[in-house]
């Protein structure tokens, strides 16, 4: 077992297989050797863990992405936007907590659980308009009016129909 | 206000009565006290509404994704927008109204310079060309991919298809290829780039002829990155400017790992694609070409050729006695159609294939002797477990047939089996085992894995055989009572051949019908044991 201790000093333990399904941890333990000492977390806040642990239980035994799969030059062709259905009742969370999760697996490199997240914010933005886009994640339009002019006339290109 | 007054105007209200001209002045002074009131708590409601929407944005969990994850979220947006139109050469991409990198570099100034600096969110570019004006209404954005995909792989696809009414003139049409042509052009100093290109020029007879034009030189290291090819042109001509272009790109870039090529292919002096999997040519090439990509792509899986050159006589490789057999060790698919006794008999001689699941083969002339003996010799030689046979077009018999479903690496792993029997009559035994009909014995042969199965049947000469099968399946359940011999069956498909000269559409559709019917004469018939 593994014990992980959160930013807001709330211990979990874990298997280590699940536990290793995070790169991070796996590397650390891989460091330390042997040994009870907690790993700290400082980054990951006790109920992003909690989701983070119940993710990894859920896949856990299934073959992790080879360790030079991401830094391919140009995987573009090998991207798919299936998430499959656990996953999607997984990632079904108000948007703050969707993006701490994005933001720890990236932190604890996890890659598989990064994608499920970046899809899922990837599907919301996909057919909505820009305006649309900020009213969903509050981002403010700080484009000047020059600006706004030049964006408009870049998408004045017509189709060929 | 006071008691005395709140309590006199409570009666007053009650009593319907007007108010005194004393009490008219005051109720207007409280009203219109009131009314600035709302209006303070309201400009005060709007003031708080927009503090709130402040500090909600500034809260927005989306602030906190640094640069490279708002990256990564961007290209799974664009994959999505792509997502299943990958081989469609009819979809428009980027489409700067609708999707893309174009719409996202629209919502602010941050995801507008990650938009930018991210190249490959820029290097995927699918342009169908319809009208005269292609070229020009694709210009900028041709342009703006180019320089923002910067030095990642470009996936390019160019294509001509029909237009609307108004350009369907021979000018206007003109125009058009002109015009994807030029847009070739601009992809051209980026050869190096390349990664996967598509070109469909969708006309029966060749552009450049027709335009009297010339393509771009090909740079003689082609395109070295280059890993998918499609090609296609249509036209049978084969000097073709625009297919030996497109040969000689083929045959310059080494890397390549996908062809589909859909023109003619016409002597290649060498297949020099060692990491080659996937060879498609459907439009036609010689014996003696397939067998230089056989012998030069070692690592190829799937090979799908067609031969109607119609050449005569078949252009076919050289042997001699002594050269070794061509050991195939990762071909998994083989289909070639179009194949006249000469050219199969090269085939099944020279070629091993032990990784070989699937395997059509088509004819050409039915006349054709068929060759049974060279065709146990390539399954016994290869030694491969088929989980797919279709031979169609071949007058082999149905001896023949039964004799290769019995071979053990066709009846342990047999998954799918098309066959057509339609210009000679179908024996009793092999109906029997196409439609599973158990004679008093049982039937003779079941194939464990079978799960789809296919048979081309005449319409009028065989099909009462068929009405054999559907009597004594279904209409006489007591003596018909056990299941399908085969667990895994799925499907089957009976195809009738309809001999008509007339050019009327002919459709035949089948529906399952639970029950018997009230037509007496089929409860007849299906007492007969023959008919």
């Amino acid at each position: 077992m593994v014990t992980l201790v959160t930013s807001d000093n709330e211990k979990f333990t874990a298997d280590k297989e699940v536990a290793e399904r995070s790169v991070l941890i796996k590397n650390m333990l891989e460091d330390v050797g042997e040994s009870d000492q907690p790993i700290p977390l400082p980054n990951v806040s006790s109920s992003v863990l909690k989701k983070v642990l119940e993710y990894c239980e859920h896949h856990r035994g299934e073959p992790l992405p080879a360790a030079d799969a991401d830094t391919t030059q140009d995987d573009t062709r090998k991207r798919t936007t299936d998430i499959s259905e656990w996953d999607q009742k997984f990632i079904t969370v108000d948007q703050e907590m969707l993006f701490e999760i994005i933001l720890a697996a990236n932190y604890l490199d996890i890659k598989s659980l990064l994608d499920v997240g970046c899809k899922t914010v990837a599907n919301m933005i996909k057919g909505k308009t820009p305006e649309e886009i900020r009213k969903l994640f509050n981002i403010v339009n700080d484009f000047t009016p020059e600006e706004e002019a030049q964006i408009k006339k870049e998408n004045e290109w017509a189709e060929d129909r | 206000m006071d008691a005395e007054l709140q309590s006199r105007l409570e009666s007053l209200y009650l009593s319907n009565e007007p108010p005194s001209s004393q009490d008219a002045t005051l109720i207007s002074e409280i009203l219109q006290d009131r009314r600035a009131r709302i209006f303070e708590l309201e400009k005060n409601l709007v003031k708080f509404r927009m503090e709130i929407k402040f500090y909600e944005s500034l809260l927005s969990g989306i602030r906190k994704l640094p640069p490279e994850l708002l990256a990564e979220i961007f290209m799974h947006y664009a994959t999505s927008c792509r997502d299943g139109r990958d081989f469609s050469g009819y979809y428009f991409y980027p489409r700067p109204h609708t999707d893309g990198p174009m719409r996202i570099s629209a919502v602010c100034r941050t995801w507008r310079a990650i938009v930018f600096s991210t190249p490959t969110l820029w290097n995927y570019i699918s342009l169908p060309h319809r009208t005269p004006f292609g070229c020009t209404n694709y210009a900028e954005l041709v342009e703006r991919c180019i320089t923002n995909s910067r030095v990642s792989p470009l996936y390019i696809k160019v294509s001509v298809f029909g237009s609307p009414e108004r350009y369907r003139t021979a000018e206007a049409r003109n125009l058009k290829y002109s015009g994807a042509l030029d847009t070739l052009d601009k992809f051209m100093p980026e050869m190096y780039r390349w990664n996967s290109f598509h070109l469909d020029m969708f006309a029966s007879r060749s552009i450049c002829t027709q335009l009297e034009r010339k393509l771009p030189s090909i740079p003689p290291t082609g395109a070295p990155n280059l890993m998918e090819m499609y090609f296609r042109a249509f036209t049978p001509d084969r000097d073709a400017l625009e297919v030996a272009w497109a040969l000689e790109l083929l045959c310059s870039s080494i890397n390549l790992r996908k062809i589909l090529f859909v023109a003619p292919i016409w002597d290649l002096e060498a297949a020099p694609w060692e990491s080659l999997q996937h060879f498609e040519s459907k439009q036609g090439m010689r014996l003696r070409d397939l067998f230089l990509v056989l012998r030069g792509c070692p690592a190829l899986q799937y090979c799908e050729v067609c031969f109607e050159l119609e050449e005569e006589p078949p252009c076919l490789p050289s042997f001699t006695e002594s050269d070794p057999v061509i050991v195939l060790s990762q071909l998994h698919t083989l289909r070639l159609t179009h194949l006249r006794q000469a050219e199969l008999s090269t085939v099944l001689q020279w070629i091993t294939v032990p990784t070989l699941t699937e395997l059509t083969l088509a004819g050409h002339h039915v006349s054709d002797t068929w060759l049974d003996p060279l065709f146990i010799s390539f399954l016994s030689r290869s030694a491969c477990r088929l989980h797919t046979l279709s031979l169609s077009q071949f007058s082999y018999s149905d001896a023949n047939i039964m004799n290769y479903l019995r071979l053990p690496n066709v009846h342990d792993t047999l998954e799918t089996l098309e066959l057509d029997k339609w210009r000679t009559p179908i024996s009793q035994e092999l109906l029997d085992f196409l439609t599973f009909k158990f004679s008093e014995g049982g039937p003779s042969l079941i194939l464990p894995k079978l799960k789809n199965i296919t048979f081309t049947i005449h319409a009028i000469v065989q099909a009462v055989r068929l009405r054999e099968f559907f009597l004594s399946r279904w209409y006489e359940p007591e003596r018909n009572h056990a299941a399908f011999p085969v667990q895994a069956l799925q499907e089957m498909r009976a195809l009738l051949l309809v001999p008509v000269k007339d050019m009327v559409e002919l459709h035949f559709e089948t529906c399952i019908v639970d029950g018997g019917t009230d037509y007496p004469e089929i409860e007849k018939l299906a007492g007969l044991d023959m008919i």
